[in-house]
């Protein structure tokens, strides 16, 4: 009799372990890294290292400035299988340019085997660069310089452009989030998701366990309930888990916005 | 006649603690159900404003092509008759749909303006004046923004139906859902298996107009 009760914790805890940490789904290749803590990554060689420095310079001070994140990028090509507007949209969910509450960050890509480019925007940055502004900056400003095969001139063009219109949005705080943000540990919502309903289970099966052991069921409930939900606060002993290593801002999101070209 | 006691008290304790047990994660369920359904519903809400958006386009599209000399009439009629036929589809705003066939109406409808929409930017690449004015690549860039943000729209649409679903169907959800009145909800459709439906064919014969 006490056999089948002493089996069935390990029957829940499993049970209880398998549905509380299913992950959740999403088709994944895997996406370059972000540059952080830079603003430029450059695959394809197209800058010299000091042209990469000063482009890098001045969007650090635009962020110091406005608090928003222009990051630029230049491919080699877009990856096999992939298309360009999805790559960039998922680019931008994993880099996260921008801060949490704006969403104001943006991003100029460039597929240098395809001839195309795109800037993605933020849902912050929408105001500023509308849709139809982000195609006159590619066909009016970087396309030109590009067919002339002045490629430094021609991001430099384009990222100015960007700035000159996004500037006056937000009002910076004369830091970048990382130097605001030096020292502090930063807790992660990806981790505190798995770890306070597991902790919430592990407890509620250990307590379940040791009132079938030590016959104290009433005992349960008030105990068990407390320390679950106090100790499932502890999620943030975590660390940051997000994979991409996307910016310390933390979470500009895209609905899409932007717009692509050619040249 | 000790040990008997014993087994019997542990029993109904065991009982006592199972009951508790079930309360309480019949409340957690509950409303974990309730948070996700609302995902679902403001998912829904995110895609409609920007099938809205599309729509609001139209005029503007009208009065920058209309400027163009000699541009092919039907091609035009065509869009804003979609566009017409897309407001004739009622659908609740506020919530998700329930079944696959009204959200497929919905979405056969928004897929033939979508169609009317990309083969006016196609035929419009044989006039270089349209091409060249400002205007007309502004709200190219407008349409395609649009079309881009539906596309990821509905992908979160279809996440948090997922997750939804996934949710209702996972025990110990799936004991409550149906008795509380949560149901699955449909997917969006990619547009190749929508366009392929047939499921907005109202032909009875006669000179009528298939349905758009």
């Amino acid at each position: 009799m006490m056999a089948h009760f002493r089996r069935l914790p390990r029957l829940l805890i499993w049970l209880g372990c398998s549905l509380s940490l299913a992950p959740p789904l999403r088709a994944a290749t895997p996406l370059p890294p972000s540059p952080s803590p830079h603003f430029v990554r450059d695959e394809a060689h197209w800058l010299s290292p000091n042209a990469f420095q000063a482009l890098d310079q001045k969007l650090e001070t635009f962020e110091r400035d406005t608090t928003s994140q222009v990051v630029v990028a230049i491919f080699p090509k877009i990856p096999d299988g992939e298309e360009l507007f999805d790559f960039s949209q998922r680019l931008f969910e994993a880099w996260k340019p921008g801060q949490k509450s704006k969403d104001n960050g943006a991003l100029l890509l460039i597929f240098s085997a395809e001839r195309q480019m795109r800037i993605h925007t933020g849902l912050g940055m929408e105001g500023v660069l509308p849709d139809a502004r982000c195609k006159q900056i590619i066909s009016d400003l970087i396309a030109p310089q590009l067919r002339k095969g002045n490629r430094e001139a021609a991001i430099n063009a384009g990222v100015d452009a960007m700035i000159a219109s996004a500037k006056g949005e937000y009002q910076g705080t004369g830091k970048t989030h990382r130097e605001g943000q030096n020292g502090k540990g930063r807790t992660s919502d990806g981790l505190a998701h798995y770890l306070i309903p597991a902790i919430f289970w592990i407890i509620v099966l250990l307590q379940l366990r040791r009132a079938l052991r030590g016959r104290s069921g009433g005992g349960f409930y008030g105990r068990g309930n407390g320390g679950g939900w106090s100790s499932g606060g502890g999620g943030s002993g975590g660390g940051s888990s997000s994979g991409g290593g996307g910016f310390s801002g933390g979470g500009g999101d895209s609905g899409g916005g932007g717009s692509s070209g050619k040249w | 006649m000790r040990k008997l006691w014993i087994i019997l008290l542990g029993a109904i304790g065991f009982l006592i603690v199972g009951v508790l047990l079930l309360g309480l994660s019949a409340v957690g369920t509950y409303n974990g159900l309730v948070g996700r359904q609302q995902g679902v519903n403001a998912g829904w809400a995110q895609v409609l404003n920007q099938y809205q958006r599309r729509s609001d386009l139209v005029p503007n599209l009208v009065k920058t092509v209309e400027g163009s000399a000699s541009f092919e009439k039907s091609t035009l009629e065509t869009v804003v008759n979609a566009r017409a036929s897309v407001g004739r589809v009622t659908i609740d705003a506020s919530k998700a749909p329930d079944d696959a066939a009204t959200l497929q109406k919905f979405q056969a409808a928004q897929g033939q303006f979508s169609s009317a929409l990309q083969r006016l930017l196609v035929v419009s690449e044989n006039y270089p004046d349209l091409k060249a004015s400002a205007g007309f690549r502004d709200l190219q860039a407008q349409l395609e923004g649009t079309e881009n943000r539906i596309a990821v729209e509905r992908g979160r649409f279809n996440e948090a139906v997922m997750t939804y679903n996934t949710s209702i169907r996972t025990f110990p959800a799936v004991l409550l859902a149906g008795a509380l009145g949560f149901i699955e909800k449909p997917y969006f459709q990619s547009d190749a298996e929508a366009e392929k439906a047939p499921a907005v064919k109202f032909d009875f014969g006669g000179t009528s107009a298939p349905a758009k």
